[in-house]
C-alpha cells in the first residue's frame, strides 16, 4: 500500500525518484562527513600537541601514538569520504538526468500521440468530412444506430455522474497532466502542422509553442474581454498584532479563504533577528471561476498566469506588498493556495524580493523556475486536478530544488461514494496535510522549517481585498 | 617511546611543574574524549544515510566494498581514541604516584 491519508511523501523535482534523492541525500552525508573528518584529524593532532610540545609534560604523552593513529586513519577517511561522494554525486545526477530522458522519451510519444491525434481530428473534420456527416446522418436517421449510440455512450456518461468519485484518483490526475503537457501537439496536428515541425515548435522542442502558447490561446478564444488588464481598487482592512507562526500549519491556517468578496491577500510585518524587516505573504486561490467579472482571482488571471503574463492576481498582491511597505530585495516568504500559489511562485521567480521561502498547495506552478537559493516546497495531493493543469513541472538536476511534498487523501480502497472532484484541492484538506508535514523528519524540509523560525516573535497583519476596476 | 617515562615514573618533579603537567593531561583527555564522541557521532549518521534500499546500478557492489572501508577506517579510529583515553589515564597514574621533588 503506497499511501493512506497519513502518509506524506517527499521528493526533489518533479521526475526523480525518492531513490535519486537518496543518493543525493547520501552524497552530501559523504560530504559533510569528509569536511568534518579533516577536521577531526586536525583535533587529533592538537591533542597529541598538548603533551608534545610541553617540554615538562612530553615525556608523559603515553597517546601520542595512538593519537597519531587515530588522525591518520582520519585523514584516510576524509579522502575516502570525499572521493566516494563526488563518485555518487557524478552517479546521482546521470541517474537524475536518465529518469529524465526517460520522462522525456515519455513526453516525445505523448507529444507525437497528441500531434498525431490532432492531426486525426482535422483529417475527421475536414478530410473525412463526407464520412463523418454520412455517420452523424445514419446515427441520426436509423433508430438502431440511434440506440446503439445511446447503448454505448449513456452509460459512460451515467457512470460518470452517479460515481464523481471515478474522478477523484492519481490515474486521472496524472492522465490529466499527460493531456495537457501534450495540449500544444495536438492544437498543432490539429491545424496541420507537418509533425516534424510540430515537434520542433513544441515543449520538447524549441518551446516556441508550449503550455504557455496553449494558455494564451484559450485567452484568445475566451474572447476579447477575456483578458483585460484593468485598473485595480484596493482596501486595506485593520491592521492587527500577530504572532510568528511557528509551524507550516499554523502558516497555512492564515492564507485568507477564497470567496466573492473576500480578502485575497494577508501579509505579516516582522522585525527580524538582525534588526530588519521580514514579511510573510498569504495569498488566496480563486475566488470567481468564470471571466470577466470584478474578481482579480478568477480564471482569466489562472489563464493568463499559465501563460506566463502578468496576472490582475499578481498585480493585486504587488499592489498590496507595496502598501505594507515591502520594498526591492526584503525578505519575503510567500505561502499560496492554488491561483495564490501560482502568484507566490511568479513573484518569488522574478527575484525582486529576497524570498526566504515559497510554499504552495495545490498550484499549477510547476512550469515556472525558481531560483535556487529559494526554500521551495510544492505541497500536492495525488487526487488534486489543479496542480496538473500546469502541465509536467521542471523535472532532471534543474527541478532539484524544488521539494514536491505529496499525499495520498485515500487509501486502495479510493474515495467513498459522492466524492467531489474538487475536495482534494480544499485548504481544509491542504491544512490537514501541512500538519502531516510539521511531524515529517525529512531533511529536505529543514531549510523550510528553518526560513519559518526566521520571523521575529510579534509582528502586525494587515488583509488586504482588490477588485477590478472595469469602469 | 624512548622519551617517555616507564610505569615505575619520571624523575621528581616539583609542586608547580606537576600541577602543569597535570593540568595538560586533563585537557588533552577533554579533547580525546569530545573527539571520540564526534567521531561515534559522524559514524552513526554516515549509518543512517546510507540506507539505499533500491539503488540500481551495477557498481553497488563495489560501492558498498569502499563504504564498508569507511567504516571500518572510523572503527579504527574510534579503538585508537579509547586507546588514546586509556594511556592518557596512565600516564596521569604515573606522574601521581612518581617522587616529589623535596
Amino acid at each position: 500500500m503506497r499511501s493512506t491519508h497519513d502518509d506524506i511523501d517527499v521528493s526533489q523535482g518533479s521526475s526523480i525518484s525518492v531513490e535519486t534523492d537518496d543518493l543525493f541525500l547520501l552524497a552530501t552525508a559523504l560530504a559533510v562527513l569528509a569536511v568534518d573528518a579533516r577536521d577531526w584529524s586536525h583535533e587529533a593532532a592538537i591533542a597529541r600537541c598538548v603533551t608534545e610540545w610541553s617540554a615538562d609534560a612530553a615525556p608523559f604523552g603515553f597517546a601520542e601514538p595512538d593519537l597519531a593513529r587515530s588522525g591518520a586513519e582520519l585523514l584516510e577517511a576524509s579522502a575516502l569520504a570525499e572521493s566516494l561522494g563526488l563518485k555518487l554525486e557524478r552517479a546521482a545526477v546521470e541517474y537524475a538526468n536518465g529518469e529524465q530522458h526517460r520522462s522525456d522519451v515519455g513526453g516525445i510519444l505523448s507529444a507525437l500521440a497528441g500531434i498525431l491525434a490532432g492531426g486525426f481530428l482535422r483529417n475527421l473534420t475536414v478530410g473525412a468530412g463526407a464520412p463523418t456527416a454520412a455517420i452523424a446522418l445514419l446515427i441520426t436517421q436509423h433508430p438502431e444506430f440511434r440506440r446503439l449510440a445511446a447503448v454505448v455512450g449513456q452509460p459512460v456518461a451515467a457512470a460518470i455522474a452517479d460515481h464523481p468519485e471515478l474522478l477523484v484518483s492519481p490515474a486521472f490526475v496524472r492522465l490529466v497532466r499527460t493531456l495537457v503537457a501534450s495540449a500544444d501537439d495536438v492544437a498543432m496536428g490539429a491545424t496541420g502542422v507537418a509533425p516534424t515541425v510540430a515537434w520542433f515548435l513544441g515543449d520538447e522542442g524549441a518551446g516556441v509553442v508550449g503550455l504557455g502558447s496553449m494558455a494564451e490561446a484559450l485567452l484568445l478564444l475566451a474572447g476579447r474581454n477575456a483578458y483585460m488588464a484593468t485598473p485595480l481598487t484596493m482596501t486595506r482592512s485593520s491592521t492587527t498584532s500577530v504572532s510568528a507562526p511557528a509551524t507550516l500549519a499554523d502558516a497555512a491556517a492564515r492564507i485568507p479563504a477564497s470567496g466573492a468578496g473576500k480578502p485575497q491577500v494577508r501579509i505579516e510585518r516582522y522585525a527580524d533577528r538582525r534588526g530588519g524587516a521580514s514579511y510573510a505573504v498569504y495569498i488566496a486561490g480563486t475566488s470567481d471561476f468564470s471571466v470577466g467579472g470584478s474578481e482579480p482571482f478568477d480564471m482569466a488571471s489562472n489563464l493568463a498566469g499559465i501563460a506566463g503574463r502578468d496576472t490582475a492576481a499578481q498585480q493585486a498582491t504587488v499592489e498590496a506588498m507595496n502598501d505594507a511597505g515591502i520594498r526591492r530585495g526584503d525578505a519575503v516568504s510567500f505561502f499560496g493556495h492554488s491561483q495564490g500559489g501560482l502568484v507566490a511562485t511568479r513573484i518569488a521567480a522574478s527575484g525582486v524580493y529576497s524570498t526566504q521561502s515559497l510554499v504552495t498547495f495545490g498550484s499549477p506552478s510547476g512550469q515556472i523556475r525558481v531560483p535556487d537559493s529559494i526554500a521551495h516546497v510544492a505541497v500536492e495531493h495525488a487526487e488534486d486536478i489543479t496542480p496538473a493543469l500546469g502541465g509536467a513541472p521542471i523535472g532532471g538536476t534543474d527541478g532539484r530544488e524544488r521539494i514536491v511534498v505529496t499525499r495520498g487523501l485515500f487509501d486502495e480502497t479510493g474515495p467513498p461514494p459522492g466524492t467531489s472532484p474538487g475536495d482534494a484541492h480544499h485548504m481544509a484538506r491542504y491544512a490537514e496535510t501541512a500538519e502531516l508535514i510539521d511531524g515529517s523528519p525529512d531533511p529536505r524540509l529543514t531549510p523550510m522549517r528553518e526560513a519559518l523560525s526566521g520571523f521575529g516573535a510579534g509582528g502586525w497583519a494587515t488583509l488586504y481585498r482588490a477588485e477590478r476596476d472595469r469602469g | 617511546m624512548s622519551s617517555k617515562v616507564s610505569d615505575a615514573g619520571p624523575a621528581s618533579l616539583d609542586d608547580a611543574t606537576r600541577a602543569r603537567v597535570l593540568d595538560l593531561l586533563d585537557q588533552q583527555r577533554r579533547r580525546i574524549s569530545g573527539l571520540a564522541e564526534r567521531v561515534a557521532a559522524g559514524r552513526r549518521a554516515l549509518e543512517t544515510s546510507t540506507v539505499v534500499p533500491a539503488w540500481r546500478s551495477p557498481a553497488r557492489y563495489q560501492f558498498d566494498l569502499r563504504l564498508a572501508d569507511l567504516h571500518q577506517r572510523l572503527d579504527r579510529c574510534s579503538t585508537a581514541l579509547r586507546a588514546a583515553q586509556s594511556e592518557c589515564d596512565r600516564a596521569r597514574s604515573v606522574l601521581l604516584a612518581g617522587p616529589q621533588r623535596p
